[in-house]
């Protein structure tokens, strides 16, 4: 009998449960500012904090700043930042770190060259036709089988279910055993890191009090994941979100889940996303001035309220979009101002030398053409304008509206697009071919040649969904279009890939915290 | 090296395209003794799960091609035994392909030829910039269940009606079927040039040779 179970040279294909790549493509190729523009920028933003001020509604935080020596009111809850102390955070607020997922094997290193794509998040499950309902908890399951096939998605967002809903089989239980039961069935889903960023805006009722346990129970259920708060620090899993809101405002359940990352010495998200014409001036440049003083602002925040011992590291983030004047709302993701804002936010993040966070996504709320340009377009300038960490990959709608598997799948080949475009033209005596151009002659052919079998691989990027075939062959193939075949990828993943469960002491690990945390809650 | 293990060494080798190592290992088996048709039967194998890979999308045209390669090679050693023998090779049909006068193309009707061969089809190629007459003598000698001609730009195109004519003349256009292929070629063109049908591609020609033949 002859054995045919060959495996095929290499998988090019989207191997299910492909491992993130901890050194991603570099970007940087594109920029919007030189260096006199950044340094103005930087002036200006400094003279907000100096001139202006910024609401800061924590006590303790207020207090800090005041033995600080910045000028502080207690009862407007304000303040007015130094400059030497936004000097003194910047140079030593740490700027590199990594960060993983359930198994600190498959971390992604957050610097200011590796460019990383993030599936986003959205409230409702969206259909290909824009139909949209809210997910039960089999759809996220479903959506963390999709981002593990997707070989060029690094990091896995919050699916469906993220800002504003939970899936509804949760709804009747209290917010903090809600939140800690889906993050328990992501880790028992999902090898990629997660990017569990907003977990803690995901219920409102959150804003009157509690952001801090919120805080500590996931950070504790974390510590049971890794086995101590070292590893943790080692491998982060999640970064407190601290937002400001514009212009000029912080809210309280924010600072709180920046103070207890910044004491236990974990990662924070810093900045903002002041929207051009609402939320922010009308001119692109005066946006990034108001996101540079309100991200300087939270970056002292989480210094001064750190511990010298544990620095934490910050990743600085820009989610501004367009407040569209015409359709009345915001923010536009995906809009070429929200971008290029975006885009020049990054390029000053990374003169400081931090890493940077950027958004990108489309305000069309069907997966037709306007979502496939307005992505490709926002998510190529983000990458090559060294954006670090691309989120909203496989989101579809205004504001963030919803995930779609199948724009997902598509976003996926639209990642490897950029990802070849960043890895560029290799020149070495090898690939400028010259033996092989003169042994081929004139007239010749090299595709049967050892030097194209060599290299065709690595210098050509094979898309997954987009198809490329001649008309009768696509026709033969069935004639569908990409919204179909991302359909049939999505159904052929969900049925065949199961991902590796989550190891059976960590699980239990998590079981009894969670238990532990619903029986405190129902007792109060 | 028993006769399954040669059998299963040659599948390996065509399935990766191992150029240099098929013929020698073809030879062997014929030294050991054992039946070529036998062996034969590790190429074919390999060379079905080679057509579905790229039908699939998970090897590509140049692995293709050295898989073809590969196969050809040791093929070509197997059926020289099977003559010699004065045993039948199982081809799945004789075809004769040549560019068309004038045309220099070369690259689509390589494509075609690797696909017939992995399909165990025996391929005679005229090669390039073929005259009329050399057709119509090849048929004529080959005595092939399908003539292919290609041709790539419109000017050589009209070439097709000439051959098929030429045929016609010879009387040898009712002993063969004929199939045309080229970029700018479809079903109206093979219709006025009087060809049987026509190749979109090396798959689809493929598809088209088996059809012609009722295979």
């Amino acid at each position: 009998m002859i054995n045919s179970t060959f495996k095929p040279w290499i998988y090019w294909y989207a191997s299910p449960g492909i491992k993130p790549n901890t050194f991603g493509a570099k970007g940087g190729q594109l920029s919007f500012l030189s260096k006199s523009q950044i340094k103005e920028i930087d002036s200006a933003a400094k003279e907000i904090l100096k001139r202006t001020g910024v609401k800061i509604p924590s006590r303790a935080i207020l207090e800090r700043l005041d033995k600080l020596g910045s000028k502080v009111d207690y009862k407007e809850e304000k303040a007015w930042i130094h400059p030497a102390l936004v000097d003194e955070a910047i140079k030593k607020t740490p700027k590199t770190f990594n960060f993983a997922g359930r198994d600190p094997k498959d971390y992604i290193k957050l610097d200011t060259e590796r460019v990383y794509f993030v599936h986003g998040i959205g409230p409702y499950l969206v259909a290909p036709d824009g139909s949209m309902r809210q997910p039960s908890l089999r759809d996220m399951q479903d959506a963390y089988r999709v981002v593990s096939a997707c070989e060029n998605i690094d990091v896995a967002g919050v699916p469906v279910g993220g800002t504003q809903s939970t899936p509804v089989e949760y709804m009747d239980l209290p917010v903090t055993v809600r939140r800690l039961k889906k993050y328990a069935m992501m880790l028992d889903m999902m090898e990629k890191p997660v990017d569990m960023s907003k977990q803690f805006m995901v219920d409102r009722e959150d804003e009157t009090g509690n952001a801090r346990q919120g805080s500590l129970d996931q950070i504790e259920m974390e510590i049971a994941v890794r086995g101590d708060i070292d590893e943790l620090r080692k491998f982060p899993m999640s970064l407190g979100f601290n937002e400001a809101v514009s212009p000029l405002m912080y809210l309280p359940r924010n600072l709180e889940k920046l103070i207890v990352y910044a004491e236990l010495g974990l990662p924070v998200f810093i900045g903002s996303g002041p929207m051009t014409n609402a939320t922010g001036p009308a001119t692109l440049a005066g946006t990034i001035v108001l996101w540079l003083a309100e991200t300087l602002a939270g970056l002292v925040m989480g210094y001064i309220m750190g511990k010298p011992e544990h620095r934490s590291p910050a990743l600085w983030m820009c989610f501004t979009g367009l407040f569209d004047q015409k359709a009345a709302h915001g923010p536009i993701m995906g809009s070429p101002e929200g971008v290029m804002v975006q885009a020049a936010c990054g390029e000053i993040a990374h003169y400081y030398g931090f890493p940077f966070r950027g958004c990108t996504g489309s305000p069309s709320k069907a997966l037709d053409p306007q979502a496939g340009y307005d992505t490709a377009v926002s998510l190529m300038v983000s990458a090559m304008s060294g954006i670090n960490y691309n989120v909203s990959v496989g989101t579809v709608g205004p504001g963030e509206m919803g995930v779609s598997l199948e724009k997902l799948v598509l976003d996926n080949d639209l990642a490897g697009y950029i990802k070849r475009i960043m890895s560029g033209i290799e020149v070495t005596e090898e690939t400028m071919a010259v033996d092989v151009i003169d042994k081929v002659g004139i007239g010749g052919s090299y595709l049967m040649n050892a030097h194209t079998r060599k290299w065709f691989r690595k210098e050509q990027y094979f898309p997954s969904l987009f198809d490329r075939r001649k008309y009768e062959d696509w026709k033969r193939r069935g004639g569908k279009d990409a919204v179909v075949r991302a359909q049939e990828r999505v159904e052929e993943i969900l049925r065949d890939y199961w991902p590796q469960p989550l190891d059976a002491d960590i699980k239990r690990r998590i079981d009894d915290h969670v238990k532990s945390v619903a029986k405190r809650e129902s007792r109060s | 090296m028993n006769k399954e293990e040669i059998i299963q060494e040659l599948h390996d080798v065509v399935l990766e395209g191992r150029l240099d190592e098929s013929a020698p290992l073809a030879e062997k088996s014929i030294e050991l003794g054992y039946d070529p048709l036998d062996v034969l039967q590790g190429i074919t194998s390999a060379l079905r799960i080679v057509g579905k890979q790229f039908n699939d999308g998970t090897i590509f045209l140049t692995e293709l091609m050295y898989c073809g390669e590969t196969a050809k090679d040791a093929m070509n050693v197997l059926t020289e035994e099977i003559k010699r023998q004065q045993k039948e090779v199982p081809y799945s049909g004789r075809v004769v392909i040549g560019s068309v006068e004038g045309d220099i193309h070369d690259i689509g009707k390589s494509l075609v030829i690797a696909m017939l061969s992995a399909e165990s089809f025996e391929v005679f190629d005229l090669g390039i910039d073929i005259p009329d007459e050399v057709f119509v003598e090849k048929v004529r000698e080959l005595n092939p269940d399908v003539l292919g001609m290609s041709a790539l730009v419109t000017t050589t195109m009209m070439k097709f009606r000439d051959v098929v004519v030429a045929l016609e003349e010879a009387g040898l256009r009712n002993k063969v079927k004929v199939i045309i292929g080229g970029a700018l070629v479809d079903m109206n063109y093979a219709e006025t040039s009087g060809a049987d049908t026509f190749g979109s591609d090396a798959i689809d020609a493929v598809e088209k040779v088996k059809a012609l033949m009722e295979l």
